[in-house]
């Protein structure tokens, strides 16, 4: 039998999420409502129902079409699926094309034992997956099932890394951002506004407002007298939001990360984990782009180290698991990467920025912790009745501020390139972190060596280096040697500055005239 | 491959291409040159400034400036104005590679190569089309094109 003969509905489920596609069609309701009003017949718009009833039909039934129209059928070769209600298309993904294939089970579907199933290549969209689509829990098992028969595997079924509770504690401490929290708040009240009552999201920034004007007044006595003075309520406010953000974000994210278990197969990397949503991933080796060792400040100084990963099919959407080993020691995440990826080894620094580039690494930070400060100070001096806003506000973007100046002073002491194999290790800061990123050379996209008019004295350089993913990422290396740099990248060509241009008009004319008038001016 | 220069008819194409650029701009100070207030001399001012340096300075220091070579493993452009860079694609990573040209390029026979990597993109401008449609051909994993 061939594969289209086999090839099966997604679940009926689908049909719901099919619904968004066609809602464009609701705009003629729209219309019709808006005419309606405009000449004043609430009769009329009555009469004309009908109309909205069918556009609402004509949603349904085209939403079931396509779930109707969509069919796929997986085995050991790979995914095949017809799709398309006007447009008929019939693909086929051979299992080495496919990159990623991901399994997630919501928290909201698991009652229906319904899953998603996402499917990605190195083509499409970087933004989004290549197919997504829901089936049964069991036809979801199968599918993973076949995909790990599909490509070699060793018996006993690989090494497995399955990280405490406090290594994923301390992931989610570290990387939680305050305003992505502040976004998920504010969106949950303002929906829950809506769904429950607009009383209950009143009641909600009743609170809040209640809670900052208590943390203004009762600062002193909360923090035992090491804050002495009273807060403004505005800035008051401004930390609580940014408090409560932070550990909304930090809830959110060990939920998503809980459970976390990584598994080496031969080709395959397989990841899973979740608490609301599980998750499970599977990975091509030779699709990972590269691994970036990521650390902050803080996780500098307390020697802690977390291993992310780069790859088609992993962390397009928020909630995607991109961590294979949450912070723990040097020792032991460096041992974990070398039983779960071999291939992504670390070298020492072969290139690294002269001690003259401090200036170069410390010039944007510096500007801050100066006139920040300096205004502060100006601002309280002048403006006397501002003094205790401007000193805490002051304070709370110093913070900042020389956290990034101390960041940059980490990345001066080790950024730098070097290559062992056929894998470059590059060593950089990024905003607030310090990035340790060991890259395949054939996931090189782009390499850009670029020098400043200030560089070329030293003959120093910045390398920008693309890396061939579904989306663009860029590692930026300052202030190295540019001819080891383009000796390492194989940049090298028979190029020398001065015969790389062609003279141009004024150039022609000026040598035009030099060989005719100045010797006869001599 | 040892190193090549575009054609230097591509700095005519930007030329022209800035001097169409600068009609508008011109007509603007046209317009108002009954009633010259200081914003008038400003905007004037301003306008062939730039335009000055674009066609005097700008454009010939990156016309001199762009070369590029292939090696045994990366296509190598020499490029930059203000910044000297090198750009190095590993002939790996290219997916595909197209020849583009504009009507103004078409005039005088020209083309631009952009090359697409997974991740990046790089651009050369100001080949002749004969050459463009050769190194298409030399570039394209499967080495196959029209030329």
């Amino acid at each position: 039998m061939d594969r289209r003969a086999r090839a099966v509905h997604a679940h009926p489920f689908s049909i719901l999420t099919y619904l968004y596609k066609f809602l464009f069609l609701l705009i003629f309701p729209l219309l019709r409502g808006f005419l309606s009003a405009l000449q004043g017949g609430l009769i009329r718009w009555v009469q004309g129902a009908w109309l909205d009833l069918l556009m609402v039909a004509l949603i349904l039934f085209l939403s079931y079409q396509k779930w109707n129209h969509f069919r796929y059928y997986f085995d050991i070769s790979g995914l095949y699926y017809t799709q398309g209600i006007f447009l008929r298309e019939q693909i086929w993904i051979p299992n080495t094309r496919i990159s990623a294939l991901s399994v997630l089970h919501p928290f909201w579907l698991r009652p229906f034992r319904i899953a998603q199933l996402r499917v990605d290549t190195v083509a499409r969209n970087p933004k989004k997956a290549d197919l997504t689509f829901y089936l049964r829990f069991d036809r979801a098992a199968q599918v993973l099932a076949l995909r790990q028969q599909s490509v070699p595997t060793e018996t006993g079924g690989g090494y497995a890394y399955r990280p405490g509770l406090q290594n994923v504690i301390f992931l989610s401490l570290f990387t939680s951002n305050s305003f992505i929290g502040i976004l998920i708040a504010s969106t949950f009240i303002s929906q829950a506004g809506q769904i429950l009552g607009q009383e209950l999201s009143d009641l909600l920034l009743s609170v809040f407002e209640a809670l900052a004007y208590r943390l203004a007044n009762d600062l002193p006595h909360l923090t035992v007298g090491l804050i002495a003075f009273h807060l403004p309520p505005i800035a008051a406010g401004a930390a609580l939001a940014l408090i409560g953000g932070w550990m909304v974000a930090f809830t959110m994210s060990l939920l998503q990360t809980h459970g976390l278990c990584t598994r080496r197969t031969a080709e395959l990397l397989h990841l899973q984990g979740g608490v609301l949503t599980k998750k499970f991933y599977q990975l091509q080796i030779k699709e990972i782009s590269f691994i970036d060792i990521r650390q902050s400040l803080l996780t500098r100084l307390f020697r802690l180290y977390s291993v992310f990963l780069d790859g088609i099919g992993v962390g397009k959407e928020q909630s995607d698991i991109a961590a294979v080993i949450p912070f723990s020691t040097r020792k032991h995440a460096m041992g974990q990467l070398d039983r779960l990826l071999p291939e992504f080894q670390p070298s020492p620094r072969a290139l690294k920025p002269n001690a003259g580039a401090i200036f170069k690494f410390l010039i944007e930070p510096l500007w801050p912790c100066i006139l920040i400060p300096l205004a502060s100070f100006l601002g309280t001096r002048y403006l006397p009745a501002w003094a205790a806003i401007l000193q805490f506000a002051g304070l709370m973007l110093s913070i900042p501020a020389y956290w990034f100046l101390g960041v940059r002073l980490m990345d001066f002491f080790s950024s730098g390139v070097s290559k062992s194999q056929d894998f470059f290790t590059l060593r950089y800061s990024s905003g607030y972190y310090l990035h340790t990123v060991v890259i395949p050379s054939d996931k090189i996209a782009l390499v850009n060596i670029r020098q400043s008019i200030l560089q070329r004295g030293d003959n120093r350089c910045d390398l920008v280096v693309s890396t061939r993913a579904e989306g663009q990422r860029k590692h930026h290396i300052r202030n190295i040697d540019w001819d080891a740099t383009t000796e390492l990248f194989g940049a090298l060509d028979c190029w020398t500055p001065k015969d790389a241009g062609i003279p141009n008009w004024y150039e022609r004319l000026f040598a035009l005239l030099k060989t005719r008038f100045l010797p006869f001016l001599k | 491959m040892t190193l090549q220069k575009p054609d230097l008819r591509i700095l005519t194409v930007w030329r022209i291409r800035l001097l169409v650029t600068a009609v508008a701009p011109s007509a603007v100070t046209a317009y108002f040159s009954i009633n010259r207030t200081w914003a008038w001399w400003l905007f004037s001012a301003s306008w062939i400034a730039a335009f000055l340096y674009f066609y005097i300075g700008y454009y010939p220091i990156k016309y001199r400036k762009l070369s590029y070579s292939i090696n045994q493993t990366c296509l190598v452009v020499h490029c930059g104005v203000i910044y000297t860079r090198i750009k190095a694609m590993p002939l790996v990573s290219i997916q595909y590679v197209s020849v583009s040209s504009t009507p103004l390029q078409q005039l005088f026979g020209l083309c631009s190569l952009v090359v697409y990597a997974a991740g990046s993109t790089l651009r050369l401008p100001g080949l002749p089309l004969q050459d463009g449609i050769l190194l298409q051909g030399a570039l394209t994993p499967d080495g196959g094109s029209h030329g």
